[in-house]
C-alpha cells in the first residue's frame, strides 16, 4: 500500500497523467487553477459514417472493431439492433449461448484490466508482466481464468477477438458436440484458484 | 533485421488510432509472451507499463492508423529512431476499418457526430506506408497468433521475415471448408495472402482480404468469376472493408465511377 501510495503521489505530480488504459487520452492537471480536463489523443474513427450505406450483416463486422477489448459486447449489440429492425427472434439456445460468450467476454476484459492495467499500480510495479516475478500466484491466476475464457469465446464465437460465428437471427456455426468433447479431453479443469 | 549482440534488443510497441485487438492478442498469447518477452527487453509499451523510453529501438510494433498530426509526427520519429518497423495489424498495414472513411467525408461526420463547433483532430485514415518505409507488415484483423510469434522469432533470431506465398484458399481447403465461389458467395480469399488459417471462412463468416493481397494477385480473373454471380457494387463493397486505402482499390474502382459519372 505503501509503495502504491508513493506512486500515486508521484504521478499525481505530473501535469499531464492518465493510467494504463484502452484508449489514448490524459488528464491535464493544472495545480495553480485547481482544474482537471480529460484530453482525448486518438483520431475520430467516425463509425456511424463507415456503417452508413452498408448491408445489414456488415455492420456487426464492422462494429467489434469499435474495441479489442470488448468486442463481442459490440459485435451482439449491432446484432441485437438488426434483429430488432428485421423483426427476427432468436431460438432460446441462440440467447443462451450468447450470454456463454458475453460472460466469457466479462472474464477476458475484467482479468485484462485487473491484472494488466491496474494490479501494477497498486502493487507498486512498473508492469503488469512483471506480476510473474512478484507474484508468482497472481498471475498463474490471471493467466488460468485467462486460458479459459479464451477457450470459450474461441469455441463458441471462432474467435475470441472480433468473432466470426454470430450472426442476425443465430449463428453461422454453432459448436458441435465432437467439437466441444474434443476440447474438454485436450484441456485441464480450471485449476482451483 | 537485428543482429544479435549481447545485450537484449530492444522493443517497444506503440498504438494508433485503433480498437487496441492486436495488442489483446499479444497478450492471449499468455506464455508464449512471457518467453519472447524474456528474450528482448520492452522498453515501451503503454498499454501494460510506466517505462516509456525515447528510444533508440531495434524493433517497433506499431499497431492502428495514425490519423492525427501528432500520430503522423510521432510515426515519423519513430523510424529515424528504429532499425526494423514492424506494422502490427491491418489498420497499420492497409489502413483497414478507420480506412473505410474517406477524406472528402470527414468534415462532413465530425459535423454530424461532434456537432458544429467540434474542431477535428483527424486528417486521413492511411497506413504507415503512406508516411515512412515500414521493414514488415504483419497483416489481420485482428492478427493472427501464429503469425505473430512465427515472425517475431525470425527477426530476434536475425532472419528477415518473408510473408505467405499462398492465399487463404489453400488453407481454407486445409480446413475442410466448402468453397463460398461454389455458393455464389463472393470471397476474397483467392487473392489474400494466407496465415490466417481461414479463421473467418470456417466460422461462416466472409473473407474481406484483411491479410493483404498475395504476391501476383491476379484480381482480374477472381473479378471474371465473381461477376458471373455478383455485380460490381457488391464486390466494392467487400473490397472496401479493408482495402479501400490500397492503390489496387484505387486502380478498380475510382476510376469506374468516374467513367459512369461521364456517361
Amino acid at each position: 500500500m505503501q509503495n502504491y501510495l508513493k506512486n500515486r503521489k508521484r504521478k499525481m505530480q505530473k501535469s499531464e497523467f492518465i493510467t494504463q488504459i484502452e484508449g489514448h487520452g490524459s488528464l491535464n492537471v493544472n495545480w495553480d487553477k485547481n482544474k482537471v480536463t480529460l484530453e482525448v489523443h486518438e483520431g475520430e474513427r467516425l463509425f456511424e459514417g463507415m456503417v452508413v450505406g452498408r448491408q445489414a450483416e456488415e455492420l456487426y463486422w464492422i462494429t467489434p472493431r469499435i474495441c479489442g477489448v470488448c468486442p463481442i459486447a459490440h459485435n451482439l449489440a449491432a446484432i441485437k439492433a438488426v434483429e430488432d429492425a428485421l423483426d427476427l427472434k432468436p431460438s432460446y439456445s441462440t440467447v443462451l449461448l450468447r450470454k456463454v460468450l458475453l460472460d466469457a467476454q466479462m472474464i477476458q476484459s475484467h482479468v485484462l484490466h485487473l491484472y494488466f492495467l491496474a494490479a501494477p499500480d497498486y502493487l507498486g510495479l512498473d508492469s503488469g508482466l512483471e506480476i510473474i516475478k512478484a507474484h508468482p500466484v497472481y498471475f498463474q491466476q490471471a493467466l488460468e481464468l485467462k486460458r479459459v475464457s479464451d477457450l470459450i469465446t474461441d469455441t463458441i464465437g471462432g474467435r475470441g477477438i472480433h468473432p466470426t460465428t454470430t450472426a442476425a437471427g443465430g449463428f453461422h456455426k454453432v459448436p458441435s458436440n465432437v467439437l466441444v468433447f474434443f476440447r474438454l479431453l485436450t484441456t485441464r479443469r480450471l485449476k482451483q484458484i | 533485421m537485428v543482429k544479435k549482440t549481447q545485450t537484449k534488443p530492444k522493443v517497444a510497441i506503440f498504438d494508433f488510432t485503433d480498437c487496441e485487438g492486436c495488442e489483446v492478442v499479444l497478450i492471449s498469447l499468455r506464455n508464449k509472451l512471457l518467453e519472447l518477452a524474456g528474450e528482448v527487453e520492452i522498453v515501451n509499451w503503454r498499454l501494460v507499463q510506466k517505462r516509456a523510453d525515447e528510444g533508440p529501438y531495434d524493433v517497433v510494433l506499431i499497431e492502428g492508423t495514425p490519423v492525427t498530426r501528432r500520430e503522423i509526427d510521432a510515426l515519423k520519429y519513430l523510424r529515424e529512431k528504429t532499425k526494423f518497423l514492424i506494422g502490427l495489424g491491418s489498420c497499420a498495414t492497409l489502413g483497414g476499418i478507420p480506412g473505410i472513411i474517406d477524406k472528402e467525408t470527414r468534415s462532413l461526420w465530425y459535423k454530424k457526430i461532434y456537432g458544429e463547433e467540434y474542431k477535428p483532430r483527424g486528417i486521413d485514415a492511411l497506413p504507415l506506408v503512406a508516411y515512412v518505409k515500414v521493414d514488415y507488415l504483419i497483416h489481420g484483423c485482428p492478427v493472427e497468433k501464429k503469425e505473430v510469434v512465427r515472425v517475431m522469432e525470425e527477426v530476434l533470431a536475425g532472419r528477415f521475415p518473408k510473408g505467405r506465398g499462398y492465399s487463404v484458399c489453400f488453407e481454407c481447403k486445409i480446413a475442410g471448408n466448402r468453397c463460398r465461389l461454389l455458393d455464389k458467395k463472393v470471397c476474397l480469399g483467392p487473392i489474400t495472402q494466407g496465415g490466417c488459417g481461414a479463421i473467418c471462412v470456417s466460422g461462416g463468416s466472409p473473407c474481406y482480404g484483411c491479410f493483404g493481397l498475395r504476391d501476383s494477385p491476379q484480381i482480374d480473373n477472381l473479378l471474371t468469376t465473381l461477376y458471373k454471380f455478383s455485380d460490381s457494387e457488391e464486390v466494392e463493397r467487400y473490397f472496401s472493408m479493408f482495402l479501400k486505402k490500397t492503390p489496387e482499390y484505387a486502380k478498380l474502382f475510382k476510376k469506374s465511377k468516374k467513367k459512369n459519372a461521364k456517361e
